[in-house]
């Protein structure tokens, strides 16, 4: 009885605002860290405590930050963007895809 | 200039570190932090309140006068805070307790006798007049009003603690703008100056073990970023505890010596306590110290000594737990000890050789950290993070800085088998927002009912119930079809709010646990406390005034009284007019000695003293003239 939740698919790497593709997957830890330091200053409430959209959207770049520093996770992430742009090249007039996240069992209660 | 204005435009905004034991106070000026010194001239406050028939006393004054009057005076409200009566720390710190605690509920309740009436209070009104007093503090430093305060809580308090500490700036009348967590405080004070680190960023373990609570947080520095990876601690293991071994060493002693139990006599407990607490702070500069302690009971003299070895045998089961928690949080960090840059020591307890002896064996002899004051960090870090919330970009220094901490305990529900379903697993970064998908059990299941735990433990019931509430409506199905997204949302002041929405049916409930009325004080329980906290204010001021009174009045009278037995002039029927009238005002004074009168009635005493005496003098000058 497994069910999936859809979400809609971020690019960790933009979101970051790091270079995707190719470039992206090579990025060390590092690179990664500073990107994120340098994002996390910008969005943090914090930092923009009248903004209504700051804890949605720190909330995005946090659970993005721990995709990439999440070894297998980025693994897998990597191999999904892959695909997307193999199926991109085919077909270059398709919208861009969704694409599922780990999937989530319902848990019964 | 650099001065951290809120955005209200209300003033400075300052950091207090709310002890157990002692409080401190700091404010982001001129471009730097300074931590402001009490009228006393001290730069900590002892976390104390006392009631006594002249008044209500807070801090260093307090403290004074606590071996005359033990069970009047309040401390250790921190040990209460946000726990309930039935809570075995709560049984066990009550028999240690001058004062008397009572139960209201399961609410732990102080009852104290001010002005001859019984009163009771909450921890969270006596941590409220420890506030009023750190804040009074600030605004004779500052030189104007101040409404807005960062205050500090320990990284491993809990839901309800954070909750009932923010209520007690509300009934001290403060905008709590955040709370946040001692050790993360202290890394800023260590960090603020070290912002062109290497490469990598520095991985730093706060080991900060207090008065009363013990925490070691594991950070990231980095480009003045600190991003906290985990925490760990004790909520209930300090300095006080170690005066406590020591306190109970010496009252066998006293009973092996001289076959007297002084344990049931407040008074003697107090001041062998205070005793105590000085000989633990000098046996972490000499080997031994002594104890000497005049008429301590029924007449009886107490000299001892205690060496630095013993002090340690006492506590030694206390040193060796702290280790644990830097073991837990290096594992839960998934860092090793020897990728750790810097050990910093915060609090008065890392003063102990023993505790800094432990710690340094464990990470293989490294060379701790003691660069920063172990007492004034935390309020240092906080005063830095209230300069970060209130100012509005014109503060060079501190606008690149973020604080990104983590939630210390695990967040879930239980799931019908009575299992906690973790949804929010300790150390994760606030803030932060995470969904589980859940679904009925039964078919035709309408209703769904989510208890809210906190903890670590994996059956629910043994973790801390934050609060229940149920989602309603949900659309006939078999079961299992049905799909409820329970959403857990932790803001950046770490406040959690909880919601459950049925997709099908669009059916939403939610449920902010600050506002549990259950547990916690309710919004009408508080604003009556606030009353009552601007009604002891109010009355301090008057007492202030009466007491003032009775100084001019007593001055007047021993003046009179002295001007008068050196005067030869007068003629004795005069003379006899003034002493007799003198002495009648001393013996009034004498006799309201332990009361505070109306102002009304000093002045009167004051007139009528002064209505004999000056025509007297008037005369007796004139004749000389």
């Amino acid at each position: 009885m497994e069910k999936k939740t859809q979400k809609v698919l971020y690019d960790h790497y933009s979101l970051l605002g790091l270079p995707s593709g190719e470039e992206g997957t090579k990025l060390d830890e590092i690179a990664i860290r500073k990107a994120y330091r340098e994002k996390a200053l910008q969005l943090h409430p914090d930092k923009r405590p009248n903004d209504p959209d700051a804890n949605a959207e720190f909330q995005r770049l946090q659970s993005s930050y721990a995709t990439l520093m999440d070894p297998q996770a980025r693994k897998q992430f990597d191999s999904i963007l892959i695909t997307l742009r193999n199926r991109q090249q085919q077909q270059p007039n398709s919208a861009e895809p969704q694409q599922e996240e780990p999937s989530e069992p319902k848990r019964p209660y | 200039m650099s001065i951290a204005f809120d955005a209200k435009g209300e003033g400075l905004a300052i950091g207090i570190d709310l002890g157990t034991t002692y409080s401190c106070v700091g404010v982001w000026q001129h471009g730097r932090v300074e931590i402001i010194a009490n009228d006393q001239g001290n730069r900590t406050t002892p976390s104390y309140v006392a009631f006594t028939n002249n008044g209500r006393l807070i801090g260093d004054a307090a403290k004074n006068q606590v071996s005359m009057n033990p069970i009047n005076t309040v401390f250790d409200a921190k040990r209460l805070i946000g726990r309930k009566f039935s809570d075995a720390s709560v049984r066990n710190d009550m028999k240690l307790w001058p004062f008397k605690v009572r139960g209201v509920g399961d609410k732990p309740m102080i009852m104290v006798n001010y002005n001859n009436v019984e009163k009771k209070f909450a921890a969270e009104e006596i941590s409220s007049m420890v506030l009023i007093k750190m804040r009074e503090i600030a605004e004779a430093y500052i030189g104007s009003v101040v409404k807005n305060a960062v205050v500090t809580v320990p990284a491993h308090f809990n839901d309800l603690q954070r909750q009932a500490t923010k209520n007690a700036g509300v009934i001290a009348g403060m905008n709590v703008m955040r709370i946040i967590n001692e050790p993360t405080a202290a890394a800023i004070a260590y960090g603020l100056d070290k912002k062109g680190s290497t490469v990598g960023g520095k991985n730093v373990l706060i080991f900060d073990f207090g008065g009363g609570t013990f925490d070691v947080s594991l950070l990231k520095i980095e480009e003045g970023v600190f991003e906290v990876k985990a925490t760990a601690g004790d909520t209930h293991l300090g300095g006080e505890d170690f005066d406590n071994r020591m306190l109970d060493h010496f009252v066998q002693e006293f009973k092996r010596k001289h076959e007297k139990d002084i344990s049931n006599n407040p008074k003697a407990l107090r001041r062998l306590r205070t005793s105590c607490e000085r000989a633990k702070r000098t046996l972490s500069s000499t080997a031994q110290t002594t104890i000497e302690i005049d008429s301590l009971f029924e007449g009886t003299d107490f000299y001892t000594t205690i060496t630095r070895a013993r002090f340690e045998e006492l506590n030694m089961d206390h040193f060796t737990k702290c280790m644990e928690p830097v073991e837990k949080c290096l594992r839960d960090a998934k860092m090793d000890k020897s990728i750790i840059h810097d050990v910093v020591l915060v609090g008065g307890s890392t003063r102990i050789p023993k505790v800094q002896q432990l710690l340094q064996d464990f990470f293989n002899g490294k060379e701790l950290c003691k660069s920063i004051n172990p007492d004034e960090a935390v309020a240092y870090g906080a005063a830095v993070q209230a300069a970060i919330l209130g100012g509005e970009g014109d503060i060079d220094k501190v606008q690149d800085l973020l604080l990104l901490d983590v939630t210390p305990l695990s967040l879930g529900i239980e799931n019908f088998k009575g299992q906690m379903k973790v949804v929010v697993p300790r150390n994760t970064t606030i803030p932060t927002k995470k969904l589980r998908l859940f679904t009925t059990v039964e078919s035709a299941q309408t209703c769904i009912k989510f208890p809210v735990y906190e903890g670590e433990r994996t059956i629910a019931k043994e973790n801390r119930l934050l609060g229940t509430f149920k989602l309603k409506g949900i659309g006939i199905a078999e079961k299992g079809v049905p799909e409820v997204y329970v959403c857990f949302e932790i803001d950046a002041n770490g406040i959690l709010i909880v919601s459950a929405e049925e997709k099908s049916t669009g059916k939403k409930s939610k449920i902010t646990l600050t506002n549990n009325c259950k547990r916690m004080l309710c919004n009408e329980e508080i604003k009556k406390m606030v009353k009552e906290a601007e009604k002891y204010k109010s009355e301090d001021e008057e007492n202030k005034k009466k007491l003032e009174a009775k100084l001019v009045l007593f001055d007047y009278a021993y003046n009179m009284k002295d001007t008068v037995s050196n005067l030869s002039k007068l003629n004795r029927a005069d003379k006899k007019k003034i002493v007799d009238a003198v002495a009648k005002t001393i013996r009034w004074l004498d006799e309201n000695e332990n009361r505070l009168a109306e102002c009304e009635e000093y002045k009167d005493k004051m007139t009528k003293l002064e209505n004999i005496c000056i025509p007297i003098f008037t005369e007796m000058y004139k004749g000389a003239s």
